[in-house]
């Protein structure tokens, strides 16, 4: 076995009565890596994770983590794995220091290991306010801290999340992002989700499924330049129409351009240009020379939301 | 094992936390109390020949403690946590399920018992004032079968 992978997966598929939820994936996850798992709703993600974490069998294939069988080594695998299910399931009458100790012992710490490590990670979430409280009564932004504790306690290598981010207002979601990176610098992750800037901003690599099936699998970085090559440029500058016309027709770089007045004097042009160069410079030389006053430019990057569109939407087009 | 007590402890807990157990306590206190005056009001009447345990066991009283407490502790054990979900969390754990299932019978056990505790105080009194020690074979059978029922 290769020590540096952390999951291993080859051709996993899983079928519910006549249903194929995934089918024939395969991937890996290298250890130290925070990888997303990213698709839709039913496309497959958390019956993945769910075969990582022991809860379902597959229908075949294989999956290893660290080195171990998920279905013949279960039991290591469990040692060495913090796995959070969707929608986080706490049992609400507990107290969360109660809980957390409970999981810890359940998870084969010893009396000394246990209060150590419960104190740690009640300090790493943030739960010290409420470590007295009954978890029914809390928030669900301190819940999610709960459930983020409790995959911690033992120390795992690798903490598998499902849709961490579910339910929650901006503000938790940004704290809940946070614990997250700060996570990845120790452990390896796999976490789902379906909302695209949150694995765009958390994870280094990107898995996007559908229908069971893996569609994409690359960096973040590297998804983005592949679908943002053609770049637009988007300027908005203080000069009027006819001087702005002539400007970028004159510019051989420019192979599209789109104007539309703006407030006051201002006009925002849309500007392709030829091949894939990136053309700001040039943009910010005119204005500078001709002394327009510039705003604003950008060049509009492909956010994962439009990745994804388009690997989707590409996939029916192949399909019909 | 650390498992298994562990979740011994979590699964009496629960009876304690919610107030269904203490309703099945107060319950059970209830008809066999209930079961005594009945009893004690049968042996104040005409002699009989019948054994004790016999009196005891036909009685409506131990048949409804028997049949509606057992059930109501054990059915929800696993289809509580299944829906709430915390199933998945105690299934990915590194628990088997043997001892899951062990330690929530274990738990179901442990608690059935002591809502028959009181019987034991009956015990004593009618042994004071007789020699007949059949309610404690009384008791051992009732032992028996709430592990049966338990267990189904």
């Amino acid at each position: 076995m290769k020590d540096s992978l952390m999951i291993e997966v080859s051709e996993l598929t899983k079928r519910y009565a006549g249903r194929t939820a995934v089918d024939e994936v395969s991937f890996s996850v290298a250890r130290g890596e925070v990888v997303g798992l990213l698709g839709p709703n039913g496309a497959g993600k958390s019956t993945i994770l769910r075969i990582l974490s022991c809860f379902l069998a597959a229908t075949s294939g294989t999956v290893s983590v660290a080195g171990f069988d998920v279905f013949s080594q279960s039991h290591e695998v469990r040692r060495r794995m913090g796995y959070m299910p969707e929608n986080n399931p706490l049992p609400g009458e507990m107290r969360v220091r109660e809980y957390l100790k409970f999981r810890a012992r359940l998870k084969g710490l010893s009396a000394s290991q246990t209060r150590e490590r419960v104190a740690a990670v009640t300090e790493q979430c943030g739960l010290t306010d409420v470590s007295r409280k009954i978890i029914g009564h809390l928030s669900k932004g301190y819940r999610q801290r709960v459930g983020l504790a409790d995959a911690l306690v033992h120390e795992p290598e690798l903490i598998i999340l499902d849709e961490p981010t579910i339910g929650f207002d901006p503000n938790q979601i940004r704290a809940v992002r946070k614990l997250i990176k700060d996570l990845g610098r120790k452990h390896t992750i796999l976490m789902s989700s379906h909302i695209l800037p949150e694995v765009e901003m958390t994870c280094s690599r990107i898995i996007i499924l559908h229908q069971g099936r893996i569609l994409a699998a690359d960096t973040t970085e590297n998804l983005q330049r592949t679908l943002s090559s053609d770049g637009q440029v988007i300027a908005e500058i203080a000069a009027p129409i006819t001087a702005l016309t002539e400007c970028w027709k004159e510019m051989e770089l420019i192979e599209h351009f789109d104007i539309a007045p703006a407030e006051g004097d201002f006009h925002r042009c849309a500007l392709t240009p030829r091949a894939g160069v990136d053309i700001r410079p040039l943009i910010f030389e005119q204005a500078r020379a001709k002394g327009w006053t510039l705003r604003e430019l950008t060049r509009s990057r492909h956010t994962l939301e439009d990745i994804f569109v388009h690997v989707v939407r590409g996939d029916k087009e192949d399909s019909l | 094992m650390q498992a298994y007590l562990t979740l011994v402890r979590r699964e009496l807990g629960g009876f304690f936390i919610a107030l269904t157990g203490y309703i099945i306590i107060a319950a059970v206190l209830f008809l066999v109390g209930l079961s005594f005056a009945d009893m004690l009001v049968k042996l104040n009447g005409s002699a009989t020949d019948a054994p004790l345990t016999e009196e005891f066991f036909v009685t409506v009283y131990f048949w409804l403690i028997l049949l509606l407490t057992a059930p109501i502790m054990t059915m929800r054990s696993f289809a509580a946590e299944k829906f709430s979900g915390t199933f998945e969390t105690l299934m990915t754990a590194p628990v088997g399920d043997l001892q899951v299932v062990l330690a929530k019978f274990s738990a179901a056990l442990v608690f059935f018992l002591l809502t028959w505790l009181p019987l034991v105080i009956y015990i004593l009194i009618i042994r004071r004032y007789s020699n007949d020690g059949a309610l404690f074979r009384a008791w051992c059978s009732a032992f028996c079968l709430s592990v049966r029922s338990i267990f189904h």
